[in-house]
């Protein structure tokens, strides 16, 4: 892929104040667009999701520096991510990695899940888990708990916690987000 | 979330949708942070149901395949496994807890009862330390095994190589070939013991079916184990993937998995761990299939046994 990083600051500027008119809303707005490419990198099965959300990031941000006009900032982004994926793709296969061997490591790591490393894993989440207030503790853990009607045990769980219900949905899946990068980390330190 | 969106959403996420569709959806959760949230749960709802063992045959074989087949999304569900088993193992904790309280309600009615209660335990707790302690013939039969429970998902299938199996693992294999009508080799379970283990295992050997004689195999499983694994030894390793399906006798499918084995192993040992809840008394079938461009094809062996559930 060919690599456009290095952004100057005023073409950064210029993609903050596509996001939003206020610094801190553009900032996050910028990383809820950072989180949407990355989960598409994966989903796509690209090799360097993190790699591949700066880049396109920085080259919607140097489009933008050259006055390129966008109507819909989301689906100017979708596009160029896209050619940064399918770069990425056509990369990795001009590596000519034989399918055998590639196979071959995808099910090694698959089966590689062993009993220590299940409870080095349980370990880690219950050290991740304490680092959260109990309040969201106690609700994620009831959230992702199996009981009954989903519907009906989230709706009152909503209730409780004085939530809409897609609200608890988002703040859980932000909490389960949180816990599975701190479990990663936990889980490379222990390596 | 809308039903729209989950179930694009769960296509998008299982490789069902066509490129066109795929690359419209994302277009989609790139401009709309609702269908974005939608796609995350989605995600999270599948990677659960399927350490829970509840995605539908379909589903799952889709989510091997398709999900699993990238080692940064194996990583996420590795870890909504483990999530699962956190939140799983709390209830029963709090459920445990409501017991504590019961008992502890019932030992303050009185001295007497609160010394009857405690002989009890004391009972109990030697007879579990003899279990524990005491090796009987029984205990350790030469082709059962009786494991702990390793992870309380029933993804704990393995493909693992198996150039010499060792006796308790695998029984002789009488043809050395799979395909063969090779009876399985009898491995029996052991009986019920004071304390119930959580996992029962039993091992075939890859071949025909054979049935309803003395020497089926049979799997004992007592009450209160949590998990019975069973596997297959010894298959020699001839195709892209491979199907391991437990039936029951009418041919209705209760469990089942498509794995990917490494092209340079020779022989495998295929498993499949089902929640023991799922298997009455009665027989059975384990299916292997050898599976090539997605398709299931060969039959490669039927393995007939046998679940007892002693009262």
């Amino acid at each position: 892929m060919t690599s456009t990083s290095g952004l100057n600051a005023r073409a950064f500027a210029k993609l903050m104040a596509r996001l939003a008119d206020d610094p801190e809303q553009a900032g996050e707005a910028y990383e809820d667009l950072r989180r949407v490419m990355l989960r598409f990198f994966e989903w796509r099965g690209a090799p360097h999701p993190d790699e591949h959300a700066d880049e396109t990031l920085n080259r919607v941000a140097r489009k933008l520096e050259d006055g390129v006009e966008v109507r819909s900032i989301g689906a100017y982004c979708h596009e160029v991510a896209r050619y940064v994926l399918l770069e990425a793709l056509r990369s990795r296969d001009l590596k000519n990695v034989p399918l055998d061997a590639v196979e071959f490591s995808l099910h090694a790591d698959s089966q590689s899940d062993g009993k220590l490393e299940t409870e080095s894993r349980l370990a880690c989440l219950d050290q991740c888990l304490s680092t959260l207030a109990p309040e969201n503790r106690d609700l994620i853990i009831e959230y992702y708990r199996a009981e009954g009607s989903h519907i009906e045990h989230r709706q009152k769980m909503a209730q409780r916690f004085g939530l809409r219900r897609d609200a608890l949905r988002n703040r859980a899946q932000r909490l389960r987000d949180k816990l599975e990068t701190c479990v990663k980390r936990c889980m490379r330190k222990n390596e | 979330m809308s039903n729209e969106i989950d179930n694009l959403a769960t296509r998008y996420l299982l490789g069902e949708l066509t490129d066109e569709e795929a690359t419209a959806f994302e277009e989609r959760y790139f401009i709309d942070p609702e269908s974005f949230s939608g796609v995350l749960a989605a995600e999270s709802r599948l990677i659960d149901e399927y350490k829970r063992g509840r995605l539908s045959l379909k589903a799952r074989e889709l989510f091997e395949l398709h999900y699993l087949a990238d080692p940064r999304r194996r990583e996420r569900a590795d870890f909504g496994g483990a999530l699962v088993q956190y939140v799983d193992s709390t209830r029963s904790k709090a459920e445990l807890s409501a017991c504590s309280r019961f008992t502890a309600s019932l030992t303050s009615y009185g001295t007497a009862l609160r010394l009857a209660v405690a002989a009890a335990v004391v009972i109990v707790v030697a007879a579990l330390g003899l279990y524990v302690l005491i090796p009987t013939p029984d205990s350790q039969p030469e082709t059962a095994q009786v494991a702990p429970l390793e992870r309380p998902s029933p993804r704990i299938e393995e493909v693992s190589e198996t150039p010499e199996p060792t006796p308790a693992e695998a029984p002789k294999n009488t043809t050395g070939t799979p395909g063969n009508a090779a009876n399985p080799t009898p491995r029996p379970t052991p009986p019920p013991q004071a304390a119930a283990p959580r996992l029962v295992t039993l091992a075939l050997v890859a071949g025909g079916v054979r049935g309803g004689t003395s020497s089926t195999p049979t799997l004992v499983v007592p009450k209160g184990t949590a998990e019975a694994r069973l596997s297959i030894t010894s298959v020699e390793n001839a195709y892209p993937s491979y199907r391991l399906a437990l039936r029951t006798m009418n041919g209705d499918e209760i469990s089942g998995r498509t794995v990917k084995p490494p092209t340079s192993q020779v022989r495998l040992n295929l498993s499949l761990t089902v929640p023991a809840d799922r298997l009455a008394s009665g027989e059975y079938v384990l299916v292997l299939t050898g599976v090539q461009n997605g398709e299931a094809g060969d039959e490669i062996s039927r393995s007939l046994f046998r679940v007892r559930r002693p009262n």
